[in-house]
């Protein structure tokens, strides 16, 4: 393998599952610690990083500089430590930037988590802190920039993610990029089956019964089980609720208005469409 | 150090008047290096060692040599900006090249010690020097740390008095942002200036601390390392501006500077909850320690 090898995807929508679920594989199938072991599938806009691999103190940037940064990151992480990475950027050239932040060219292959963006809205909202009606505005936005905060440290860097329907076109129909498209509605309903092909296309060496203890390991009450006893590094300091919540698909019938429903299907329908959602 | 910028942060020269050891000027900046790889936006390092940093939106700068800094500040850029990178990333580079090992830590003298705290943005630097500071001690530095290790003993040459703080960390000392400069247009990190309590001599390095994060309520930890190999990876996770320092061909004399350090300074890596409220309590550990 040479390159970067991504699990992106818009936020919300079962990356830090499937990176626990990666964990518990490499760790022979027991229940990875969330505040150490999932590390080891860093995120390209981590400030660390950045700050590392760009020799340089990210609170001192202007948008455009960190648009400019991110690009060198992606760079020098696949020269000096290819491997996977996780992100939520979509592949698209920030408004502030003159190319994408991770470069087709250091790209070996990505792995595209997708979810119901009526799901993913009512989750966003819980893990920002903000309404579902906010969640929703910013699944249709198309200049949505994350990891921008000027009120307090952050340990992310901005991320462009666009619009849900453009972060998901700009991976699964860029035309050259090796991608693998998982569903996480197919991970909650056929687990073996995801989980076993997402190995194969990560050229993974795992036997069924690793992938199949693995599965167990990361369950949702394990996950939420570690965060109730110490917290997870990873929830947003603004979030309304625990990180990993409830783990299910179609939780949003219960959740969401009709009219924030006809909302997100008007705007994001051609996409959830194509995705089996519609 | 002459400057025909106004450097307000700094603190006058206490010796007699001589010729500066470095001279800042405004002035025209090259576009690029020659011999300068080519692959970073950025930065520009070529083979003689000089240096040419290019911060969109806010300057220019051409560190020609050990003793030379040229400025070009870009149209509009503020005064406070443009000192921001001089006297953070410019210092970085003239400490590699000066032979000064540059530490990512912030640094204040207990009784005449000097004592600096390690860690990645965001760890609590300035904030645990703040709060050491408003205990009674003297400001050395922030962010960056100076270590003269060509002596027999490290000792720390101080920079100037301004810490970086968020407006957390100021409300957790009791101090209103009030007046302060903005580390960047809109955002809420000020540049907090304590002239008053800077102690400008040279001090022998007594202690660093590596501030770590305990998840979850466990109250703060201090634990010595003692394995000098887990020191120098530690000291080498933790220097400023590191990659430019490779490129000036100083990996062999940072190895021997963080040798250095770890054969006579003692380390410790402190793991605290991530609150203002438990602070006084490990502070007054890290007191004891360099005190005994």
């Amino acid at each position: 393998m040479s390159g970067l090898t991504l699990i992106a995807s818009y936020p919300k929508s079962g990356s830090t599952w499937l990176r626990a679920f990666l964990a518990s594989v490499a760790l022979g199938g027991r229940t990875p610690n969330i505040n150490g072991e999932l590390g080891a599938i860093r995120s390209l806009s981590a400030r660390a990083l950045c700050e590392r691999l760009g020799d340089v103190d990210c609170d001192d940037l202007s948008p455009r500089a960190i648009a400019a940064l991110r690009p060198l990151v992606s760079r020098r992480a696949a020269q000096a430590a290819a491997g996977i990475y996780k992100v939520h950027d979509a592949n698209l050239v920030p408004p502030a930037g003159e190319e994408p932040a991770i470069p087709a060219d250091v790209i070996d292959r990505v792995v595209y988590v997708v979810r119901d963006p009526r799901d993913v809205a009512v989750s966003f909202a819980a893990h920002f802190g903000m309404s579902i009606e906010q969640a929703a505005a910013t699944l249709g936005d198309p200049t949505f920039m994350l990891g921008h905060a000027d009120d307090r440290p952050n340990a992310q860097v901005d991320q462009f993610l666009s619009s849900w329907a453009a972060h998901v076109a700009s991976w699964i129909d860029s035309p050259g990029l090796h991608v693998h498209l998982v569903r996480y509605e197919d991970l909650v309903a056929q687990p073996l089956r995801t989980f076993a092909a997402l190995c194969a296309f990560l050229d993974l060496a795992a036997e069924r019964t690793l992938i199949e203890a693995a599965i167990e390991a990361v369950r949702i009450d394990a996950l939420a089980g570690q965060e109730d006893a110490a917290g997870f590094v990873e929830r947003h300091p603004l979030a309304a609720a625990r990180f990993f919540r409830r783990g299910v698909a179609g939780g949003w019938r219960q959740t969401l208005s009709s009219p924030l429903v006809a909302r997100i299907e008007r705007e994001q329908g051609a996409m959830m469409a194509r995705l089996g959602y519609l | 150090m002459a400057s025909s910028l106004a450097l307000p942060e700094l603190a006058p020269w206490p010796g007699t008047p001589g010729e500066p050891d470095i001279v800042i000027r405004t002035g025209t900046v090259p576009d690029r290096l020659e011999g300068a790889p080519d692959d970073d936006p950025f930065l520009q390092v070529d083979p003689r060692g000089a240096c040419l940093l290019r911060i969109p939106d806010v300057a220019t700068y051409h560190v020609a040599s050990a003793g030379e800094v040229v400025v070009a500040p870009g149209a509009g850029a503020s005064p406070t900006e443009v000192r921001l990178f001089l006297l953070g990333t410019v210092l970085g580079f003239l400490c590699h090249l000066r032979g000064v090992f540059p530490l990512h830590a912030s640094a204040v003298s207990i009784d005449g010690r000097a004592v600096a705290f390690c860690g990645v943005s965001g760890a609590g630097k300035s904030t645990t020097a703040a709060h050491l500071v408003q205990r009674g001690h003297r400001l050395l530095s922030d962010d960056v740390c100076a270590i003269d290790t060509g002596q027999d003993d490290p000792r720390v040459f101080p920079t100037f008095p301004r810490l970086k703080l968020w407006q957390d960390s100021l409300a957790s000392i009791s101090v209103s942002e009030e007046g302060m400069e903005r580390n960047r247009p809109g955002q809420s990190k000020f540049h907090y200036r304590r002239q008053d309590d800077f102690s400008a001599a040279p001090t022998p390095l007594a202690a660093i601390f590596l501030l770590a994060r305990s998840e979850g309520q466990a109250p703060a930890t201090i634990t010595r390392v003692t394995n000098p190999l887990a020191i120098i990876r530690a000291l080498d996770e933790e220097v400023y501006r590191a990659r430019t320092g490779v490129l000036l061909g100083r990996r062999g004399a940072l190895l021997a500077a963080e040798a250095a350090i770890a054969a006579s300074v003692p380390v410790y890596r402190v793991a605290r909850p991530w609150d203002f409220a438990h602070i006084d309590g490990w502070l007054e550990q890290v007191e004891t320690l360099v005190r005994e």
